[in-house]
């Protein structure tokens, strides 16, 4: 078992099986992307404008301990909120990709 | 698959247009963040972000989340991907997951990949000293040989596996966590210095390692925060790292100080019509016509280059040149403009930024998802698409007389081929390698290479 078995799992969950190595890692690296940027903004969207500035700040100090503290705070049940998100845009992904 | 992963990144760009600017401006802020990582570090945070939402996940979402958490604080999120691709530790637990037989080694498997994710960002979860020193000895660049953790369940006692992620076992297992630790440290999105090489251009480094150039959209307004940055390098060189004191003259083994010049983005307001405003604001407020002026003096700088391919372009020649040959710059109305623009010019560095963007630029709009200049947040590089991947090393021969059996379906059936598989990509590297050697009257080698033949065309088209 090599390292570049790294994605096997992820290349076989997304249905890029039999795509040359090239473009699954073009896909997923893309992919990858445009998920962290939608669970970005899902998540960014449910911060109370009073609390922007805490976390503009907390962005700043580059603190991912008091981040993850800070983010429990502001949405319940965090984990499984980034979760869904990301479940979402898996099955959007693959939905679209089924359609071509 | 493309045209699926287009229209999703369409829809994801949709989706972040209807949010407010505060919520988009940190979305296309990690984004950007993103794209300036390297292809391994993206594939790992790919794993970790989408593997942990799906079926197959081993963390029950925790790499999600991880991920997800550490993208909000920038040099946070810097040093985990770092960690991630140092330690090939968590690539073996992925790996042993993917190949998990049954519940109970997914449950253990998932168990150390969360102890690794905790090692990682520095949470205080430890993992033994044994289980990771075997991950870490497997640490490094692509191998083929096989992993040496435990294919089963059963090879790990359930003492040892509580143990391990409770307790530090031994010296070799400390500085282990030590090393990585120090490369986390270690990753930062701009790095603090840059050792100049060979010939190497001050234009061109800048473009290279901020993002925030790469990010505006075009030649112009990239030339113009280009040139501001030089502007300001200009006053006092030497505290930048320039030995020679010359912004037109870096010496090999110079130390850049990327951080002070990074700063200058930051910091630096220009004033622009009375109204003051920082360096990237004023290269996104570029007007049209701006840009265009700007385009059209760097190819005036460029026909200069190639007429006198043995001179320096030095910012005198350059502003002699520019003036020479712009009428308008006698205008008065026209002189602050022109004074932008010779900032953008003058330097010899722009005209080897401008000679490589021409290849860029065909290789884009043939192969890339948004034609010339236009890839950024959504685009592909047209020259890491696969197709021009595929096809770059192979020889004219070859690609030139490449037939398709059957019409010019390349992809019917559903099949998706790719590089010299691929109809339209055979037929648009065809249809351009003609073009250049009916341009050049350049006929190909006989082993030379599509890549080898396109720059030498473009240098001969470039040279008249």
């Amino acid at each position: 078992m090599d390292q570049t078995d790294l994605n096997n799992s992820l290349i076989k969950d997304l249905g890029l099986e039999g795509l040359p190595r090239e473009v699954q890692d073009e896909v997923v690296a893309r992919l990858g992307e445009n998920i962290l940027r939608r669970i970005t903004v899902s998540i960014v969207e449910k911060i109370s404008p009073e609390a922007r500035q805490e976390f503009d700040s907390i962005s700043q100090a580059g603190d991912s301990e008091r981040m993850k503290t800070f983010l429990n705070g502001q949405i319940p049940d965090f984990d499984n909120f980034v979760k869904g998100e990301v479940s979402k845009s898996v099955q959007e992904f693959k939905e679209l990709a089924a359609a071509i | 698959m493309f045209s699926g992963l287009e229209n999703f990144e369409k829809n994801t760009e949709a989706l972040e247009k209807e949010k407010d600017p505060w919520v988009l401006e940190r979305a296309l802020k990690i984004g950007s963040w993103y794209r300036n990582v390297s292809l391994k570090k993206k594939l790992i945070a790919s794993a970790f972000l989408i593997g942990g939402a799906s079926a197959l996940a081993a963390s029950g979402g925790a790499g999600a989340v991880m991920i997800a958490t550490a993208a909000f604080t920038g040099s946070g999120f810097q040093r985990l991907l770092g960690g991630l691709a140092v330690a090939a530790t968590v690539e073996g637990v992925l790996t042993k997951r993917s190949i998990a037989h049954n519940e109970g080694e997914e449950k253990i498997l998932g168990i150390r990949m969360n102890a690794v994710l905790g090692i990682l960002a520095g949470s205080g979860v430890i993992l033994g000293g044994k289980l990771l020193g075997e991950f870490l000895s497997n640490s490094g660049e692509r191998t083929t040989e096989a992993l040496t953790t435990p294919e089963t369940a059963q090879e790990i006692p359930a003492e040892h596996l509580k143990e391990s992620v409770e307790t530090p076992m031994d010296t070799q297992y400390t500085e282990k966590v030590g090393s990585v630790r120090e490369a986390l440290k270690g990753e930062s999105l701009i790095k603090p210095s840059y050792t100049v090489d060979d010939d190497e251009k001050l234009w061109n480094i800048l473009k290279e390692k901020f993002p925030e150039i790469q990010k505006l959209d075009g030649e112009g307004k990239q030339s113009n925060a280009i040139a501001n940055i030089i502007e300001q390098i200009r006053k006092d060189p030497t505290s930048y790292g320039i030995a020679s004191g010359n912004v037109d003259n870096l010496t090999t083994g110079d130390v850049l100080n990327m951080e002070k010049i990074h700063a200058i983005l930051e910091n630096t307001k220009i004033s622009v019509g009375g109204v003051e405003t920082n360096i990237l604001e004023r290269a996104e407020g570029l007007a049209a016509t701006e840009v265009s002026t700007i385009e059209a003096n760097n190819e005036k700088l460029l026909e200069w280059q190639m007429e006198h391919p043995d001179e320096q372009l030095t910012t005198e020649t350059a502003d002699k040149i520019l003036n020479e040959h712009s009428p308008a710059s006698d205008t008065e109305s026209l002189s602050e403009n022109l004074n932008n623009i010779r900032k953008d010019m003058e330097t010899a560095e722009a005209i080897s930024m401008k000679t490589e963007q021409i290849f860029r630029a065909n290789i884009q709009t043939m192969f890339g998802s948004k034609g010339l200049f236009g890839y950024g947040f959504l685009g592909t590089n047209g020259e890491r698409s696969v197709d021009w991947l595929d096809l770059k090393d192979r020889t004219v021969t070859e690609v030139m007389t490449k037939k398709f059996e059957g019409g010019v379906l390349g992809e019917e059936g559903g099949v998706i081929k790719f590089g010299i598989d691929s109809f339209s990509a055979v037929d648009k590297i065809k249809w351009y390698m003609n073009m250049l050697t009916e341009r050049t009257g350049l006929a190909p080698k006989e082993t030379e290479t599509i890549d080898q033949f396109i720059h030498r065309a473009i240098q001969v088209i470039a040279s008249k």
